[in-house]
């Protein structure tokens, strides 16, 4: 829907609330056409990016530029007013004004930029109809359901046609019990490229397959999908290779980032990458079938391994001992467990 | 549902209810309608009451009045109101919480102490205007003029305003004005378009009620008014008993029907306007940050206009008073020093009447106000989670006593204690001023019941019934403990509200029904200056404890 050829770049931003910084310095570029989703943990800094772009927060340090036009510029203290930006942004709350109907909320920011009543009239009513809000346009926010009003929120920041269009949540209101998980997995298969950020800063950015498959950290790993986790220590590294032990298990994996011998280091595989062997063989390791959920296409077994618990699908032969297979291309062991990572890496 | 909506407690406490609302108001109607008191074997019917009052001049003269001081008032009180409720809200203005608290402290002084208050500092020979004519030689203000009863009301209920327009700016969120920011609005079009179109309900509301307020004004009238003669309806109704010597009833009565005539209609718009408000506050964003708008420098202009009006409104008349009540007399030429008494609380204490006045104060405020809230929880507990008709007729019903100025209540009440069998022998007692009290302020009471109510979900007494506590146990169990602290806070608000209250006693002041309030009114009529000053420090004194103890357990000063 951006006809614009321009890119949205943000350099090194640094915002901070009093001395807590919020931002620490995100990097980013959308390229025209392109949907990009936000990811991070509640309270990672999601809502402050997409405000400080639209002009809602003051950074402290970087560069925001649409194309040519230069947003702000901590060094050139160039600092565009809010207004002047020409952004979408659909906040969380919706913030539908209560007083304007369905109709002259959408309309208002054709209204400032001062087209004809007519364009006005028949903008309006596109972007209402596209939104298959057209039988709503003559009420009041407050008649409105929830999913409804988000829908005019999205059809006011899109009808002046803005280069970007910011979405705050735009997924929190598909059902409030939908877990952040899932969210996950819907923004993958939305969109063409996935930021992840964590306290302040890009942990990883790339194509959904990429953030899946090459998972650069064990936070990116961790968040992008069902995971099991095997804590253990490095007992051997081998060009690339590092094999972990645990309380009565020993497993190669592949290495991520620097490890040493004797380093603690935790083992990520996805639940979907884990197997279930019939018998004894390499990289397996023996464990206890504590309990099995079916989930309609599937089962999902848990599986007890030690003091560890670990998760597959599958269907089991028979009796409780089971033996699993971690595929070694598939165990990505990751040095130091996340929660003692220093944030001033 | 249903079966929970007819009880016996219940419908006793509408009835009750119904009862002491309607049969004062019924009275009132009832006698205006007679050529003679209700009273006088010789009365009947017919429109002989009004046709007198219309064709009085004075009558009119007073309507007009009346008229301009309220409209006066509110072009006076809506926009400092609303700009104060503005810096105190969004801006970074320093000491808001305090500002807050003095601004609100004129709504808890008695209006016919400060009418009184500027009557001795502000008057031709008040202490402000001799310092004035010492200054530029001349005092530079009248304050009985009707421009200067309009300014003085006005500035007294700029708290009204404020309390109206903070809270709509308070549930205002910055999303819905950042969101404007974002289609392309400027700060200026954001004012125009959103903020001030949203807070507008609250601005009308709080116009209306102004206006109301300015309507059924007595005290500053009655004070300010009276050196040149300037009436407005409600002392036009006060003095008709001097204007023709005896008692005329039907004419006070037709007075004051032509009084509600015009405050019930404008409860009523109230209360749409309070709906129609609070649509949109319904819609409001979850995640709002509200931001501040820096002053800069001009905290400083904008602390002095506050300073400045808390100076006139408070700091003035209170001052005044307070000077007035420690000398024995004051005019030009004298010397401060030389007059410094005590002589006028000595004369206060060796009148029994007056000395009565002040505990009957006190009484009717401790007992009395705690009596009037167990009251007003009765009938809003009856309404409690109820939705059928008679949740609604109360709600309909605690209105009315709204639209009826206290001094009118008063003067209904004492029909009902002069004539009405079994209660006639409370004539003299402290209970009649207590029950006109209590109706008189029935509305303001429930709102402070019901944001007590409000504030318990309904699941907390749903699961009690579901693990199977009858009604009377959920309310003993569960409502009451939960609306413990709002009823303990409301206690205190109705018990600063009844030693402010002054009108509704009036009628009713009598051997046994002393008041300090209605004392002040009589005594100001009979000219005992030394002894106004005297009662009317007392007054405020009783008043500051109450708001020092609302203040240290953190109540709010208003619903
Ligand atoms: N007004 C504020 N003052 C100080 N800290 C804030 C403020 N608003 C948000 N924060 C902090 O900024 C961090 C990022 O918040 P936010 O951007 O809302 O996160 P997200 O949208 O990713 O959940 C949080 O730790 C939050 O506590
Ligand atoms: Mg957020």
């Amino acid at each position: 829907m951006n006809k614009s050829a321009n890119k949205l770049v943000v350099e090194g931003l640094y915002l901070q609330y009093g001395d807590n910084p919020i931002l620490k310095g995100v990097s980013l570029t959308l390229n025209p056409g392109e949907v990009v989703a936000l990811l991070g943990a509640s309270g990672s800094g999601k809502t402050t990016l997409l405000r400080a772009v639209a002009g809602l927060e003051q950074p402290n340090e970087g560069r925001i530029a649409i194309g040519a036009t230069v947003l702000y510029d901590g060094a050139a203290k160039v600092e565009l007013p809010v207004e002047k930006r020409n952004l979408g942004l659909v906040f969380q709350s919706y913030a539908l004004w209560p007083h304007r109907t369905v109709f002259e909320n959408v309309a208002y920011g054709l209204r400032l930029r001062s087209k004809d009543a007519g364009d006005v009239e028949r903008r309006v009513h596109e972007a209402l109809t596209n939104l298959g809000l057209s039988a709503l346009s003559q009420r009041l926010p407050h008649q409105l359901s929830g999913g409804q009003q988000q829908r005019v929120a999205i059809a006011r920041a899109l009808v002046y046609n803005p280069p970007v269009v910011l979405m705050d949540e735009p997924l929190s209101n598909l059902d409030a019990k939908l877990r952040e998980e899932a969210r996950a997995w819907l923004a993958m298969a939305m969109s063409d490229r996935i930021l992840l950020l964590n306290y302040g800063r890009i942990e990883q950015q790339g194509t959904p397959e990429e953030m899946y498959d090459r998972p650069q950290t064990q936070f990116s790993a961790e968040f992008m999908g069902s995971n099991n986790q095997l804590p253990g220590k490095v007992a051997q590294v081998v060009d690339g290779r590092a094999m972990l032990e645990g309380d009565g298990w020993r497993l190669w994996g592949t290495a991520r980032g620097n490890l040493k011998t004797g380093d603690v280091a935790t083992g990520v595989i996805r639940l979907e990458r884990t197997r279930i062997a019939n018998g004894e063989g390499d990289n397996r390791v023996r464990t206890e079938l504590i309990t099995d959920m079916f989930l309609g296409d599937r089962r999902e077994n848990l599986f007890q391994l030690g003091a560890l618990r670990l998760r597959c699908y599958g269907k089991t032969t028979n009796g409780t001992t089971c033996w699993l297979e971690l595929p070694q291309e598939h165990l990505w062991i990751f040095a130091r467990p996340q929660e003692l990572r220093s944030d001033h890496v | 549902m249903t079966a929970r909506s007819f009880s016996i407690p219940r419908t006793a406490v509408v009835a009750v209810t119904a009862v002491v609302i309607f049969l004062p108001l019924g009275l009132i109607f009832w006698q205006s309608f007679l050529n003679a008191p209700f009273f006088n074997p010789e009365h009947r019917v017919g429109l002989a009451a009004y046709a007198f009052i219309f064709e009085d001049a004075d009558f009119w003269t007073a309507f007009l009045n009346s008229i301009l001081i309220a409209a006066g008032m509110v072009i006076i009180a809506l926009p400092l109101g609303a700009a104060l409720a503005f810096l105190l809200t969004r801006t970074d203005l320093p000491a808001q919480r305090s500002i807050e608290v003095l601004v609100l402290i004129p709504v808890f002084v008695s209006p016919m102490v400060l009418a009184f208050g500027y009557v001795v500092s502000m008057g031709p020979v008040g202490f402000y205007s001799l310092l004035a004519k010492d200054l530029v030689g001349d005092v530079p203000w009248n304050v009985y003029s009707l421009a200067s009863i309009a300014v003085i009301a006005g500035l007294t209920h700029v708290p009204h305003v404020y309390l109206y327009s903070s809270a709509a700016l308070k549930s205002l969120g910055s999303d819905v004005e950042e969101a404007a920011r974002v289609v392309g609005a400027n700060p200026l079009q954001v004012a125009m378009n959103v903020s001030l179109p949203m807070t507008m309900p609250a601005l009308f509301y709080a116009a209306v009620l102004v206006f109301f307020l300015g309507f059924e004004l007595f005290g500053l009238p009655l004070v300010l008014g009276d050196p040149e003669g300037r009436l407005v309806l409600s002392t036009y109704l006060y003095k008709l008993t001097n204007k023709l010597g005896t008692p005329s009833y039907h004419l006070m009565a037709a007075v004051a029907v032509c009084i509600v005539a015009v405050t019930f209609p404008l409860v009523l718009l109230q209360r749409w306007l309070l709906k129609s408000a609070g649509k949109y506050v319904s819609v409001k964003g979850k995640a709002t940050r509200q931001k501040l708008l820096p002053l800069g420098g001009w905290k400083w202009v904008a602390l002095s206009i506050v300073a400045l009006w808390l100076i006139f409104t408070i700091v003035v008349p209170i001052s005044g008073i307070a000077l007035r009540a420690f000398v024995e007399q004051w005019g030009e030429g004298i010397n401060l020093a030389d007059v410094v008494t005590l002589d006028n609380f000595r004369g206060v204490s060796d009148q029994s009447d007056q000395v009565r006045a002040i505990i009957n104060t006190l009484l009717i405020g401790t007992i009395g106000g705690g009596l009037a809230v167990a009251c007003y929880t009765a009938i809003g507990l009856a309404g409690h989670r109820q939705r059928g008709g008679v949740a609604r007729i109360l709600d309909y019903i605690v209105l009315i006593p709204r639209a009826i100025p206290g001094l009118l209540a008063g003067l209904a009440f004492l029909w009902i204690f002069l004539f009405v069998p079994f209660v006639k022998e409370l004539r003299n007692s402290i209970f009649s001023v207590w029950l006109a009290y209590s109706v008189v302020w029935l509305a303001y009471g429930m709102r402070l019941i019901s944001s007590a109510l409000l504030q318990i979900g309904p699941e907390l007494e749903e699961s009690a019934r579901t693990v199977g506590a009858s009604n009377a146990r959920v309310l003993k169990d569960v409502t009451l403990p939960l609306i413990r602290f709002g009823l303990l806070a409301s206690w205190l608000l109705v018990f600063m509200i009844f030693e402010r209250e002054y009108s509704t006693g009036v009628y009713l002041l009598g051997q046994g029904t002393e008041v300090i309030g209605s004392m002040l009114v009589s005594l100001w009529g009979a000219g005992a200056i030394d002894q106004v000053a005297a009662l009317s420090l007392i007054n405020i004194a009783l008043v500051a404890v109450g708001l020092a103890v609302a203040l240290r357990f953190g109540v709010r000063l208003h619903e």
